[in-house]
């Protein structure tokens, strides 16, 4: 078999034992890696039962084909599992380099279950699934716990950890990886569910390979599409994602206090990744297999750490009127170390801010003013989100849950979708993110359906957008939103970044990566097919939580609040005109909801026990 | 050797839209300040070409891009990127 090991490791914490799950090429090719199949061990491991913090609620950790290959930027793995902070689906892609030592273990994958009495560390070296006590590690931050392991397993070992706020089931916990260098499975509370199954840390090396179909012709196509990679992405790799700030807060998509404000031009420009250039970057980073290399270095206090990439710069920063770079930075640590998401931590700031603002969090109840724009009170409230002290502990729990405990009007302030809280692009100003995220199965999410850059400035020819498609108009956006998730689904299980579709690499590339790793001849049509199985799939595991189309929302904030200044000052998004086409699309029926017939011609009737839920 | 006697320059975005053409040779054999072969393509594309995008320039080696300042010379032989938007992940 190609491009796969063909073997998942099933682990039983309770038990410390495992056992492995072999899979063929017909399996693979319809699943992919990745997001497929950790969604397809899903379905079958859990229920609508089993509880985000039970020890029956599995966490899958996947890699996929491309892995090892050396196809540009496709050093990525999948974590997938049962969300304790919206308790739905979750699925949480990474970058970094953990998925290709997890790869280079031995394993395609890992199916975690069972809970241990006591802290541990799992490691998986060379095909063996070894047991360790982590009692000295657990109550470490990431980037501590990073180099603790390292020290002990060396530097070719890839570590996937949590911080204390995994350990303390906080439901904004990810899961970290790379040390200071902190890529992160953050969305969603997969570091709290591996809190709760006192899994520190997984230890992943290994000298593996899988084989390819055509490694020279492989070779050939990956050293052009580099070469075009690097050249499409130089504005990236000279100021990161954050590069984008000011023209995202031109165009009116920057999320500015709470979202509720349109416009920040000068504020902005101290936030701006070409600013972090000529002051605190000292270095960038590239994820493996990746000549882009967007990743930020910044040098703190006299320390070398992660920078901000675009979102956390703009959920910690605009999003809560923060323009103070070092304090932004500092923030982006905090939330690294302690293992939160900073997208939702920023989102849960701005939403104390403010709740201050209008009397319903005080001064004593947070310990100190929240003021808008504070740098001092956003590195406070991380602290508190982070340790789950005092106003923290309300934090933590999301900013649905905190507003519903809060009451008087509160939830007005929480903008989600699901009870994940929105990343930093506004539907009001990409018309197609507005079915987008309230579809998204996670929750809102702009990476599920990767659409809005299509709005501003790439084509896609492949899709039938020759070019960049008006970004203030609803129709058609309900199709070209359902196509991208397709193709999201495609890529997470691939287990490539999304980067490289703006810059040049095409679903037909693909395809041609596809038959040098596998030797599989997939059309455009396939690859897109798997993507819609994918999508489906997903839509299932929500279905049997009693999810369809009534939770396919947005905050009353997106649908019915103008901008009122700014690059999208008036636009506000027609969410129904966009499900209508949307569904129509999906061939989903009028619940929202995948048909038998629908489920029959993706090869997922196995699965239609999930409708019936 | 034509690569020498001149800067190839490659524009992006909104670069690439006021231009009109993607890629553009322009000849030259000596050092010139970036400020000075905007001035330059000003006067081909038009003045309002150098407002176009966000201003940013860098030159392509082979170890990657180095963003260049408005008095930094350019010498022949190197490649510029006219950079359109900076993706914002």
């Amino acid at each position: 078999m190609n491009g796969y090991h063909g073997k998942i490791a099933v682990i039983d914490l309770t038990a410390k034992s495992f056992r492995e799950i072999t899979f063929d090429n017909d399996f693979a090719r319809k699943y992919i890696g990745g997001s497929g199949m950790g969604t397809y061990f899903l379905l079958n491991f859990c229920t609508p039962q089993t509880k985000p913090f039970s020890s029956s609620n599995p966490l899958i950790f996947m890699t996929g084909p491309f892995l090892g290959s050396g196809i540009p930027t496709s050093g990525r793995h999948q974590v997938v599992t049962k969300s304790p902070l919206t308790g739905i689906f979750l699925e949480s892609d990474a970058g970094g380099s953990f998925g290709f030592h997890l790869k280079r273990s031995g394993f395609d994958g890992l199916i975690i279950l069972g809970k241990s009495v006591s802290p541990l560390v799992l490691t998986v070296i060379d095909g063996k699934v070894g047991f360790e006590e982590a009692k000295e590690i657990w109550g470490l931050d990431t980037m501590e716990t990073d180099a603790r392991l390292k020290s002990l397993y060396g530097e070719n070992a890839g570590v996937s950890c949590i911080g204390p706020a995994g350990e303390r089931l906080i439901p904004l916990a990810g899961i970290f990886h790379d040390g200071t260098d902190a890529r992160a499975s953050g969305r969603g509370g997969a570091g709290a569910v591996m809190g709760s199954k006192n899994l520190k840390a997984i230890v992943a090396r290994g000298n593996a390979v899988t084989s390819l179909s055509d490694k020279k012709s492989l070779t050939e196509l990956v050293s052009k599409k580099n070469a075009l990679l690097k050249e499409k992405g130089a504005g990236m790799n000279l100021y990161g994602t954050s590069g984008g700030m000011a023209l995202c807060e031109e165009l009116g998509d920057l999320p500015i206090r709470n979202w509720k404000q349109g416009s920040w031009k000068e504020e902005v420009k101290a936030i701006t990744g070409q600013r972090m250039a000529e002051t605190i970057l000292s270095g960038d980073y590239g994820c493996v297999g990746c000549p882009i290399r967007c990743g930020r270095v910044v040098r703190i206090d006299d320390r070398n750490v992660g920078g901000p990439e675009y979102e956390t710069m703009a959920m910690l920063g605009s999003n809560c009127l923060v323009n103070d770079l070092e304090a932004i930075a500092r923030a982006n640590e905090l939330c690294n170390r302690l293992g939160i998401d900073t997208i939702s931590t920023g989102s849960a700031v701005a939403f104390a801010m403010e709740c201050y603002e209008h009397g319903l969090i005080t001064e004593a109840q947070a310990g100190m003013p929240l003021e808008w724009g504070s740098g001092d009170a956003l590195n406070y409230l991380v602290k508190k989100i982070g340790e789950g002290e005092g106003i923290g502990g309300l934090l933590g729990k999301g900013t649905r849950a905190a507003a519903k405990e809060l009451g008087k009007g509160a939830e007005h302030f929480a903008i989600h979708c699901k009870g994940l809280d929105f990343p930093a692009h506004d539907p009001r100003c990409y018309k197609s993110l507005a079915v987008g995220y309230a579809t998204s199965t996670r929750g809102a999410c702009h990476l599920n359906g990767y659409s809005y850059p299509w709005e501003r400035s790439a084509s896609f020819p492949e899709f039938g957008y020759n070019e960049k498609q008006d970004r203030g108009v609803d129709e058609g956006k309900g199709i070209m939103n359902a196509r991208f998730q397709n193709l999201s689904g495609l890529l997470d299980s691939l287990k490539i970044c999304k980067f490289p579709m703006l810059l040049g690499v095409t679903l037909a590339d693909l395809g041609e990566w596809m038959k040098c790793v596998t030797g599989w001849d997939m059309s455009n049509e396939e690859l897109e097919a798997a993507g819609e199985r994918i999508c489906n799939m997903k839509r299932l595991f929500n279905a049997g939580h009693g999810f369809g189309r009534g939770q396919d929302t947005l905050p009353e904030r997106i649908l019915n609040e103008a901008r009122g200044t700014g690059g999208s000052a008036e636009a506000l998004p027609d969410l129904e005109l966009q499900l209508e086409e949307y569904y129509t699309f999906r061939d989903w029926d009028e619940k929202g909801l995948p048909t038998t017939d629908k489920l029959e011609e993706l090869g997922l009737s196995e699965f239609s026990r999930w409708l019936r839920s | 050797m034509r690569y020498k006697d001149g800067i190839v320059l490659k524009f992006s975005g909104p670069w690439q839209k006021a231009a009109g053409i993607a890629e553009f040779f322009f000849e030259t054999a000596d050092p010139i300040t970036l400020a000075d072969l905007v001035e330059a393509l000003e006067d081909r594309y038009g003045r309002d070409f150098g407002s176009h995008g966000e201003g940013l320039v860098c030159i392509f080696e082979d170890e990657g891009p180095r963003a260049i300042k408005h008095d930094d010379p350019v010498f022949p032989g190197a490649t510029l990127l006219f950079l359109g938007t900076v993706e914002s992940g």
